[in-house]
């Protein structure tokens, strides 16, 4: 048994777990938008653990990814990432615009981290469900499934993305060991 | 030059405060550096043990949650964001960060922390 957050940490791992073992085969087992969304489900879950660290009855809905972010700068985390707070520092201020894309990956998220109405979510691009690119055309629908996301390209080509994916995986580690055990 | 000036504050950064006036004053520097325009004060701990800031920035979105109040009831509060003390900050720290209309709320008595911090119109800008 745990605490509301640090089962987020432990669902964040083994979503985080997932998207890494997906990528590692020789031939690739999952799409992207599915390997995408992995890695949008282990940053939700690592944020909402954070958050959840700070009010467990709290209803987080939008904006969760930064919420958690700016509360992160903390010598401790830090600590706990391997890093001198300087450098984690610089390190989420790189990673803030990265997390941002990757969140907006979610069907409820729009790319500025707000939540999304249904009817808003229809019409966006996210790797879940089909959306639609015009409200006037019916056969206008398009699926995840045949989109490429050039987040996509960045997560594998752009130093600044991998790193941010880095980070990630440390900032897991770190929330499980800052957050309190029951 | 700029990298120079970049190493001195990287170092003042990197500094383990002794005191806690030099705990809240490094921790809110820290804080402050970042690419958001961010107004911080401090609610002085009695004990001088825990770093309390109040950050405020329109940049930041809501602080304010709901949250279930028991049997069917739902209250706004604004998380307090506790955290442990590190080798380099041997200190304990409760970050809140909100919007300004919302600090305006928690000066008024309108709008609550999930944590007691008693009067918060002593917290004093640092």
């Amino acid at each position: 048994m745990a605490s509301k957050a640090r089962a987020d940490a432990e669902q964040a791992r083994a979503d985080y777990g997932a998207y890494v073992a997906s990528g590692e085969a020789a031939e690739p087992a999952l799409g992207e938008h599915h390997r995408l969304q992995l890695l949008q489900m282990a940053l939700e879950k690592l944020a909402k653990a954070f958050l959840y660290h700070g009010e467990p009855s709290g209803r987080y809905s939008h904006h969760v990814a930064l919420s958690a972010i700016n509360r992160l700068r903390s010598h401790t985390i830090a600590e706990a990432a391997g890093m001198t707070f300087v450098t984690f520092s610089r390190m989420l201020d790189a990673a803030k615009p990265i997390f941002l894309q990757i969140e907006a990956a979610s069907p409820s998220v729009g790319s500025d981290g707000r939540g999304l109405t249904r009817e808003e979510s229809e019409r966006t691009s996210n790797v879940e469900y089909p959306w639609q690119s015009d409200v006037t055309d019916p056969s206008s629908w398009i699926a995840p499934a045949s989109r490429p996301f050039s987040i996509v390209h960045d997560l594998r080509y752009d130093p600044r993305s991998v790193r941010a994916v880095h980070l990630l995986d440390r900032l897991i580690d770190a929330a499980a060991t800052v957050l309190p055990k029951p | 030059m700029s990298d120079h000036t970049t190493d001195n504050s990287s170092a003042a950064l990197d500094a383990v405060p002794k005191t806690y006036d030099d705990a809240v004053s490094a921790l809110a520097s820290a804080h402050a550096g970042g690419s958001d325009n961010v107004d911080i004060y401090s609610v002085p701990d009695p004990q001088q043990q825990i770093v309390r800031l109040i950050e405020v920035s329109t940049a930041f979105p809501e602080g304010a949650v709901e949250r279930q109040v028991l049997p069917n009831g739902v209250e706004r509060v604004v998380p307090v964001f506790p955290m442990g003390p590190a080798k380099d900050f041997p200190f304990r720290s409760e970050i809140v960060q909100v919007i300004p209309a919302e600090w305006e709320q928690l000066r008024q008595g309108t709008l609550k922390l999930n944590r007691d911090w008693g009067d918060l119109n002593r917290a004093e800008r640092v």
